[in-house]
């Protein structure tokens, strides 16, 4: 297998820690996903666009203390994504 | 680190699952501020259950709706504005809110079945405490709370045998063992 065959949606540094990340909790805010990722707003709404329209996660929208407040959660297919691409890399390096 | 939006090489993308992975998985110890305060809180009630039995026994059992009530609103109190700071849900909290809650449900259940039944509550509470504290440690691959809840396993076998006031003493022994210590060992490794 080439390396370079693995899921392209997750092969960059910002989508594949979002998922890592999403992963490991229930839910995330907007917010946390900023700090953990130590990315900018616009960038990480862009990424957030990419994971969404390939239904990787779901993202809602709602307001909290008259502020907006957006949640991301990862869905079944993002999961089984995600183990694929770790298993494929797994496979890669001989683990 | 900033993180780049460019391809990763294995080891590197191994590295980062990582990084971010074991930066969420080690939120279940937040869970360590409820075995503390909860161990803390049904010791003392049940000791001062047991010493005011000898002085007056008509209110003795007061301790355990004012505890346990107060102690309920504080613990919603602490995950909500710990849950807003953190701004993530983890798994391990997702599982222990409805594993907690519905325990505590049961425990009312229990309590007031026994009381219209007129038979003591403990050993039915010590049983469900197992459960509980032993799942808790599985999930979180804890040992001192899995051995935490043999024990209580053990004290559910023995409660059936001794008098409801030495139940108590049984009660207060097994949460400040089985359900205290694990707590605050969790934290002490937590600190680690």
């Amino acid at each position: 297998m080439m390396f370079n065959e693995l899921d392209p949606l997750l092969h960059s540094q910002i989508r594949l820690a979002i998922i890592s990340i999403l992963m490991g909790v229930e839910e995330a805010q907007f917010n946390y996903l900023k700090e953990k990722t130590e990315t900018t707003a616009g960038n990480l709404s862009f990424q957030l666009t990419k994971l969404k329209e390939a239904d990787y996660i779901k993202v809602s929208k709602s307001f909290k203390d008259n502020y907006p407040l957006t949640t991301v959660r990862i869905t079944a297919k993002g999961r089984k994504a995600f183990e694929g691409y770790v298993n494929a890399m797994k496979k890669y390096l001989q683990l | 680190m900033e993180l780049q939006d460019k391809p990763l090489d294995p080891q590197e993308s191994l590295q980062l699952i990582q990084r971010f992975i074991s930066g969420t998985r080690d939120n279940f110890r937040r869970s360590a501020f409820g075995f503390i305060f909860w161990g803390t809180l049904i010791t003392v009630a049940a000791l001062a259950n047991y010493f005011l039995l000898l002085i007056t026994p008509d209110f003795a059992w007061i301790p355990w709706p004012v505890l346990t009530i107060g102690g309920s609103i504080l613990t919603y109190f602490y995950y909500a504005v710990y849950a807003k700071k953190s701004g993530s849900v983890s798994i391990y909290g997702h599982v222990f809110k409805w594993l907690f809650l519905c325990g505590g449900l049961t425990y009312f259940l229990f309590i007031f079945s026994c009381a219209e039944l007129k038979i003591s509550p403990t050993p039915f509470m010590l049983g469900l405490s197992w459960l509980l504290i032993v799942v808790a440690g599985l999930i979180m691959r804890f040992k001192p709370l899995v051995w935490g809840g043999i024990l209580f396993f053990l004290a559910t076998i023995v409660s059936v045998f001794i008098s409801p006031t030495n139940q108590l003493l049984l009660t207060a022994g097994s949460f400040l063992i089985g359900y205290l210590l694990p707590g605050i060992l969790l934290v002490r490794k937590k600190e680690e």
